[in-house]
């Protein structure tokens, strides 16, 4: 089944440097419960994308058809995807709140969420400049899943962090997705994160879909070019090697 | 908070603002003598044990009227300065928020209320409507705006673009709440300088005005119809003068002076 499917999208950014055709005529689906990677260099449109599938931004032209309206993002700063002003209380309320839920069950979600995400409850008071990285991603992941979403776009979640901290951050999101099936758009520009967390990738490249497919198909037999040239560069010969494949 | 301990100046200056306020919200209690009793024995008395900064014409007590007036006058300050600070986050709000042509008419907006020579339109707006101390708040308060709206479109300009907004879309939220939850908080410090510098500039501005007779009318006293009534004698006696001035210079000096310890903590960027 179906949960997200792009139609033709089309969307053109005017800067100094001229238009910028960040997704161009972009079709895809994502199946539901399944992880769908992105993957292309930065600047590929990627991010575009995933802020038109969210609503955040208007395509120029081109639809996106919706099999759910529980939707939840996850950005790569989680610096910047927390509000600096509110405290962790606050942050993982917020969604709940805007949704009107009563009182009592927000503080049973917080507390669950909390839990799930690993982090004590005197978390609650404190403000996001008082966390580490890792641990304000995970804020980031318990305030995606405290609304119950059935999709997730993942917006580089793991790339600011370092490789020990990116394996439990990408470990959380695996596990929530088997407890509560959840269908996630994983964007990054790491092949690794890829191969571990999805079973569908599309390749991207100046606002194109080059290709799309399986992710053992695709890394085994590329198709495209370009997705080839990604595959034997530096970042690929690591993964190569058994030891590192698991990360 | 350490870093404003170390600045002696603001400590000082923020100590003198707290001594005022306190003499201004105790007044009956500080005052030594009620502030329109005239004694027809002790008129133009230079400064003694019994009235400390002296009489005036009337034989009333300076210091009590300075009291007095300190309440008038901060009250002035803030209460103009807080409508400032309302309508400046409302439109810079705005425009930073929506763009394209509501920030082009907002923008334009301030733009000619900034081409008013302030003290000009306050005298006008002022002999129109008579002078009365919510009158002059208004008028004050309606022509200190603009530059907290700049300064609360340009931060509500970069904030915007946060991904902390973005999650709040996708989660739902009006424009309303994020407006309200995540842009104004984080507008909010800079606005809070530029309100505490803005404050001393209020004063300044109901000062000229009771001075002018457009102010504040006695016999509520304030300080600047307290300078005003001392202008006739001052060959004679200076301390009419002198003492309010000298509580309008420090009061305003040490608003200056917070404002400005205030904004090197907020903006370190900008410090000397």
């Amino acid at each position: 089944m179906v949960i997200v499917k792009c139609d033709r999208l089309k969307k053109r950014f005017f800067g100094r440097a001229g238009i910028v055709k960040a997704v161009d005529d972009v079709s895809l689906e994502i199946e539901r419960a399944e992880a769908f990677g992105l993957v292309g260099e930065s600047g590929c449109g990627k991010t575009t994308l995933g802020k038109i599938i969210l609503g955040v931004l208007k395509p120029d032209s081109g639809n996106v058809i919706l099999g759910t309206k529980k939707m939840q993002v996850i950005f790569q700063s989680s610096y910047n995807s927390l509000d600096p002003k509110m405290n962790i209380s606050d942050i993982l309320s917020e969604g709940l709140i805007i949704k009107g839920t009563g009182q009592g069950e927000i503080k049973r979600k917080v507390e669950a969420a909390l839990d799930l995400v690993k982090l004590p409850k005197e978390a609650l008071k404190k403000y996001p400049h008082q966390f580490s990285g890792g641990e304000r991603q995970r804020i980031a992941v318990g305030r995606a899943v405290l609304t119950d979403p059935e999709f997730i776009v993942c917006d580089e979640p793991v790339s600011s962090l370092d490789v020990t901290i990116q394996l439990q951050i990408l470990n959380l999101l695996k596990e929530i997705q088997k407890r509560f099936g959840i269908t996630y758009l994983f964007i990054s520009h790491d092949l690794r994160v890829i191969k571990f967390m999805c079973n569908r990738l599309a390749v991207m490249r100046y606002g194109k879909v080059l290709e799309t497919g399986p992710v053992d198909y695709i890394y085994s037999n590329p198709s495209h070019p370009y997705t080839r040239s990604l595959l034997s560069s530096h970042f690929y010969d690591i993964i190569k090697n058994d030891a590192s494949l698991k990360l | 908070m350490q870093e404003f301990v170390k600045n002696k100046m603001a400590v000082a200056a923020s100590l003198f603002i707290l001594l005022i306020l306190i003499a201004a919200i105790l007044a009956p209690v500080a005052a030594t003598c009620d502030p329109s009793a005239t004694d027809s024995r002790s008129v133009l008395t230079p400064p003694s044990k019994e009235h400390i900064l002296g009489t005036d014409r009337l034989g009333r007590d300076i210091f009590s009227r300075t009291v007095y007036g300190a309440r008038i006058s901060l009250f002035i300050g803030f209460i103009a300065i807080g409508m400032a600070v309302l309508i400046g986050i409302f439109i810079g709000a705005m425009a930073g928020y929506y763009g394209g042509s509501i920030d082009t008419i907002l923008m334009r907006f301030v733009d000619t209320m900034l081409c008013f020579p302030t003290i000009f339109l306050i005298l006008a707006v002022i002999s129109l409507l008579g002078p009365s101390i919510f009158n002059i708040m208004i008028v004050i308060g309606a022509t200190n705006w603009m530059g907290i709206a700049r300064l609360v479109r340009a931060q509500v300009l970069t904030l915007k673009e946060r991904d902390f907004v973005a999650a709040s879309k996708v989660m739902g939220a009006k424009d309303s709440w994020i407006i309200l939850r995540h842009l104004i908080p984080n507008a909010i410090g800079p606005v809070l300088v530029s309100a505490t510098l803005g404050i001393g500039g209020a004063i300044l501005v109901e000062s000229a005005l009771s001075f002018l007779g457009i102010g504040v009318q006695p016999p509520t006293p304030s300080w600047g119809n307290i300078l005003m009534d001392g202008r006739s004698t001052l060959g004679v006696a200076w301390w009419l003068t002198v003492f309010p001035g000298l509580f309008i210079l420090f009061t305003v000096l040490s608003y200056n002076i917070l404002g400005e310890a205030l904004r090197d903590i907020a903006e370190p960027r900008l410090k000397r």
